[in-house]
């Protein structure tokens, strides 16, 4: 009995091992595919940074350049946490992927990748959130659409922030063949765009007081002269002030963009970058 | 932080009331999961009252929405009631209403 037990317990051990290991190899193939090269912006900087509250999480953000000198931007949040949704992650990312490459604009991407995903995600009863933009530097126009996530920042001259369109639509996972609708804000120089998920904004501290949008906008008001990383930084440093520390439930996730005055334009290339 | 959820259930008659208290979230999910096996075999209308409830994360809501899609094939109406503003404004922002008006209302 005692030897029976024993080689139980050596099974889970080595079983122990083993899962760990391969949810560090999980978390490195993670953080490879999110953390890639950044786009390079003439005249403009752009930064992205994913912070999983477990080892791996299910938030995403990804680029893609277009031949035309636009940039894709998506930023997203899978249901769920840890392994699951950062399985459904890769799942959101490949369709991302396909979708930018023939899509006309953020609207179509995200009909696309609805259509391309509906019945896994319903299948699962699991649902995602995705913000898709385009930035076009000639036009230095914003053209965006919402499955079901909270619409970007725009910080406009360090003082205050730009109302920008409402453009609401279903989560992905939602309802079946959903058309999205996209709208549009113009740019003026050196504003900064901030793409984020709701573990920033619901960030709690001991006490259950969440770190909500005042503290997120007020931090940005204050760093928005930083370039886009260091004010990213700002953003985490500001969470974890707050939360003194403590482990959070969701991911933080944020996409940083920063015009500057004179033409800004998307280095061009015809294939993904990260 | 609050941790806990507590569900109230309510059959009456082909109307049944979920009172939902405290978090819901990925911790609670199976407690929910399992009080929705008592909803009543002949029920038309499922009432969710969020008056008490404190938290809700993705899981949560994922809850909500696959209730919503079985609402759909069981042929029975969702009534989301109680909402305080700001998972109201969640729930906008996330599509929920869109999926109930969808999926239950259309056609009504």
């Amino acid at each position: 009995m005692f030897h029976h037990e024993k080689g139980h317990t050596n099974e889970n051990t080595e079983l122990d091992k083993t899962l760990v290991r391969e949810i560090k190899l999980a978390r490195n193939i993670q953080m490879k595919l999110l953390n890639g090269d950044k786009p390079q912006l003439k005249n403009g900087t752009v930064s992205g940074i994913s912070i999983p509250a477990r080892r791996i999480g299910g938030d995403y953000f990804d680029f893609y350049q277009l031949p035309d000198g636009k940039l894709r931007i998506i930023i997203g949040d899978v249901m769920g946490k840890g392994i699951p949704a950062a399985m459904l992650m890769i799942l959101t990312r490949g369709a991302f992927r396909s979708a930018a490459e023939k899509a006309s604009g953020p609207a179509e991407i995200l009909t696309i990748m609805n259509h391309a995903i509906y019945d896994d995600l319903r299948s699962l009863g699991s649902f995602v959130t995705v913000l898709c933009a385009d930035w076009d530097p000639e036009r230095k126009e914003l053209s965006y659409a919402s499955a079901g996530h909270c619409l970007p920042l725009v910080i406009r001259s360090e003082e205050c922030f730009l109302n920008i369109p409402h453009a609401g639509g279903v989560m992905l996972g939602g309802i079946p063949d959903v058309v999205y609708k996209q709208s549009a804000v113009y740019l003026d120089g050196e504003d900064v765009l901030f793409f984020y998920t709701d573990g920033i904004t619901e960030a709690q501290n001991q006490s259950g007081d969440m770190y909500r949008l005042t503290r997120l906008q007020q931090v940005l008001l204050e760093n928005a002269h930083l370039d886009v990383k260091t004010l990213e930084e700002a953003v985490e440093q500001s969470v974890i002030e707050f939360t003194r520390g403590l482990p959070q439930k969701d991911d933080i996730t944020m996409v940083t963009m920063k015009v500057n005055r004179v033409n800004a334009q998307a280095d061009c290339c015809d294939s993904p970058l990260t | 932080m609050d941790e806990e959820l507590e569900i109230e259930l309510e059959q009456n008659g082909s109307v049944c009331t979920i009172y939902l208290h405290g978090v819901l979230d990925y911790t609670t999910t199976d407690i929910f999961l399992k009080e929705l096996e008592k909803i009543g075999k002949n029920t038309k209308l499922v009432i969710l009252n969020f008056n008490r409830m404190v938290f809700i994360d993705s899981t949560g809501t994922g809850n909500i929405i696959n209730l919503i899609h079985t609402a759909k094939a069981q042929k029975f109406h969702i009534k989301l009631e109680g909402l305080h503003e700001d998972f109201h404004k969640l729930f906008v922002t996330l599509g929920v209403y869109q999926i109930i008006e969808s999926l239950l209302e259309a056609g009504d």
